[in-house]
């Protein structure tokens, strides 16, 4: 879906982004991390057409960002790290002006106002002026109306910044929600914390370029890393697990495994029915994401240390 | 309707503040028509329509696009699906749609008071007036926004004050026309060897303009979202500039000069004046940015011309159209009689200008590539004013009798020409010396 090739983009004084070269699935959560000032900022910028690079290619759904930055926009949504609101305008007509904004119809976009306003929890708040908002919620309304014309992409720049607990926790549950109806994520970060419990991979941002030259898996839906927990002992486990089709065992006692497994959703129902049906009393059956910070650490002790 | 266009009367028209409006013009022409035994609610309803649309107006307009940046909207928009078509008329008309309101009531007043026979040319100058003002206002705040200029009340101030200075630059050509107080004659133009009446023709002249304001806060519309502006507009609108000045270049036979005697030679020097101004106008206005001359320069280096053409800045294409027109000119002038004044004047003269105008665009990009700077281009604009002013007086007080040929003047002759040269080449020379071209440093150690 994002495709970057070489992106060169410099300041008068400084190169901010030194050949970056990435790509980003489709329907997937990407977490853009690293410290301040790496650049995490400038390639969010870039992504979203709004600034030019020196030289390279961005190609978001197969348009160069040069060629066509406004089809771009048109299927793009941005939440900015500091973002401004209409204050004296309703929330209501703050998505309705971002829908229409978008393209869509007069008729639609109030009934897309109303879906999101649902969708970032504001549905009761719809005739409340922006100025009037707490700060979590202003920052709903900003994610709102990045997302009120449902794009294709979607690019936050710290999203949870300023948010409580439970509003992250709604934030994190909303992103994975958008993924599962067809949304591209791209979310930069430097509070891993946040990221752990959506992004699909990261790619660590440091002096302008990706380091490790890559995306870093964090969750794989295809070969997932499956934690496993019972009630009581079981000798029979782990001969049990490496007996299955598609289980690659990383580590198992008379008590807990934790496998990467191959297959669908489906196929998961089946193991776990015939775990059960083999007389194993399962506690624990659920996907595990690798520690991001786990794997930041790992990446830049590859690179011979880099202050965290 | 236009969603941007919408949003702003949302935020403009409230309720409340239509009725403040109405309430308030409707009290000052009824005092007026209580207090005024002479009636004078027209001439009361001109002053309140420039009051509201040039002052207010103005400032409104100036603040449209430079509010959003500082309330951090206006990313939001730079994303939207608008197209820049909608996002410029949607900002100028939405932002002053509160002024228009009290606007139109006035000038409602003007009409229903001036009764019949209503003179639409003065209602089109007014109408015109006030949206040059408003067009010229949103110009200069969307012209500093691509300079990324930091924006305060003083600056809002100074593009308000242009809006007001084309209003006031308007509006001093059109009220002795209008009223038709100048002596006949002067109140006739010859453009082009035919005669115009004055009045319909500036309308024209202002319709122009506007026109031209309009197309050009919609082309730095583009470029704020990212759209890329090819030369050929700006070409076009440089095109139009010098042909409109070149149309003065007769004077009318009463005036009595008597060089250059070449009808042609002077329409070329009133067609180079005009694009010397627009040339001087581009450089002090556009961003000077050392990225996009480093850009430029190894776009140059590796014969890319399209590439180089697609983002080439709006004063490097005004600076060669003046030196085309100022080679017309020369051929023009050496085809004269030799012993003719024109011929010993101006072919020097010519040059001179030209190179003084290399030597100044060359110190205006020198001062502006300095690292770090922040002043934008007041140090170039106080050395060219040490040179222009402080120049000669230096040289005669060091015991140089004729120091004109520092000048662009008619006396400087050949020494004026070469020295005028001289100077560009050295100034240039400096300016790639700076470290524009090399200066990026990898932030990777």
């Amino acid at each position: 879906m994002i495709d970057v090739d070489s992106l060169i983009y410099e300041y008068p004084a400084k190169r901010a982004l030194d050949g970056v070269t990435l790509g980003v699935r489709a329907q997937t959560i990407t977490a853009f991390v690293g410290p301040n000032g790496a650049g995490k900022t400038t390639l969010l910028r870039c992504l979203a057409a709004l600034d030019t690079p020196y030289s390279g290619t961005v190609r978001i759904g197969g348009l160069d960002t040069r060629e066509a930055p406004r089809q771009i926009h048109a299927q793009l949504g941005y939440l900015p790290d500091f973002f401004g609101l209409y204050d004296p305008l309703s929330v209501r007509r703050c998505l309705i002006f971002s829908a229409r904004s978008h393209a869509l119809a007069a008729g639609e976009a109030s009934a897309a106002a109303e879906r999101t306003a649902e969708q970032v929890g504001l549905s009761d708040r719809l005739d409340v002026p922006a100025a009037e908002l707490s700060r979590g919620l202003r920052q709903r309304l900003a994610i709102g109306q990045a997302i009120v014309h449902t794009p294709k992409v979607l690019l936050l720049d710290e999203p949870a910044a300023g948010l409580d607990p439970t509003a992250r926790r709604d934030l994190s549950d909303l992103l994975v929600t958008l993924k599962r109806r067809g949304m591209t994520l791209v979310v930069s970060s430097h509070i891993l914390a946040e990221l752990e419990d959506y992004c699909d991979e990261m790619m660590i941002i440091e002096d302008g370029r990706i380091a490790g030259g890559g995306a870093l898996k964090v969750r794989e839906e295809e070969r997932a890393t499956i934690r496993l927990q019972l009630a009581s002992p079981n000798d029979a486990l782990a001969s049990f697990l490496r007996q299955q089709n598609g289980i690659e065992v990383l580590d198992v006692n008379d008590i807990a495994a934790s496998f990467r497994f191959s297959g669908d959703v489906s196929a998961r129902a089946d193991l776990l029915r015939s775990l059960v049906g083999n007389g194993f009393h399962v506690i624990t059956f659920a996907q595990e994401a690798q520690r991001l910070q786990d794997l930041y650490f790992a990446e830049v002790k590859k690179k011979g240390g880099v202050s965290a | 309707m236009n969603p941007e266009f919408e949003r702003n009367l949302w935020l403009e028209l409230t309720p409340r503040r239509v009725l403040q409006m109405v309430i308030v013009l409707g009290l000052i022409f009824l005092t007026l028509k209580v207090a005024d035994p002479f009636d004078g609610r027209d001439r009361a309803a001109e002053f309140l329509f420039f009051a509201i649309v040039v002052i207010w107006g103005t400032r409104e307009a100036a603040q449209s696009v430079v509010e959003e940046i500082r309330d951090r909207t206006w990313d939001f928009q730079r994303l939207s699906a608008l197209t820049p078509f909608n996002m410029t008329w949607g900002e100028l008309f939405g932002a002053t749609s509160y002024i228009w309101l009290g606007g139109l009531i006035c000038l409602a007043v003007m009409i229903a008071v001036q009764g019949s026979p209503v003179r639409p040319l003065n209602i089109f100058a007014d109408l015109a007036i006030g949206l040059t003002a408003q067009s010229a206002a949103l110009f200069a705040s969307l012209l500093a926004v691509r300079r990324r200029q930091s924006i305060t009340r003083l600056s809002v101030f100074q593009y308000q004050m242009f809006g007001i200075a084309t209003a006031a630059a308007m509006w001093a050509l059109w009220e002795p026309v209008a009223n038709a107080t100048m002596p006949i004659g002067i109140s006739r133009v010859l453009w082009w060897n035919v005669t115009f009446d004055g009045r319909p023709f500036l309308a024209v002249s202002f319709a122009l303009l506007l026109i031209c304001l309009a197309a050009g806060c919609y082309r730095l519309m583009r470029l704020e979202l990212q759209m890329q502006n090819r030369p050929l507009v700006w070409t076009g609108f440089i095109a139009i500039a010098a042909i409109y000045a070149a149309g003065f270049g007769r004077l009318p036979d009463s005036v009595n000069v008597a060089i250059p005697e070449s009808e042609v030679a002077l329409r070329l020097m009133a067609a180079a004046l005009a694009l010397l101004v627009v040339t001087y106008a581009a450089v002090l206005h556009e961003p000077k940015d050392r990225v996009l001359y480093r850009w430029l320069t190894e776009m140059a280096q590796k014969r890319r011309w399209t590439a180089l053409l697609s983002r080439v800045q709006c004063w490097m294409i005004a600076y060669a159209a003046t030196l085309l027109v100022g080679v017309f000119l020369l051929v023009r002038l050496q085809m004269m009689d030799a012993n003719s004044l024109a011929h010993q004047q101006l072919i020097p003269l010519t040059i001179a200008v030209s190179g003084f105008l290399t030597r100044d665009l060359g110190i205006i990009l020198y001062f502006a590539l300095v690292p770090g700077q922040k002043r934008g281009d007041m140090p170039a604009i106080v050395a060219l004013a040490a040179l222009y002013g402080l120049g000669p007086q230096l040289l005669r007080s060091a015991g140089i009798d004729n120091p004109d040929f520092i000048l662009p003047a008619f006396t400087g002759g050949w020494l004026g020409a070469a020295f005028a040269w001289a100077e560009a080449i050295g100034v240039w020379t400096l300016v790639f010396k700076r470290p524009f071209r090399t200066g990026v440093v990898s932030t990777r150690s």
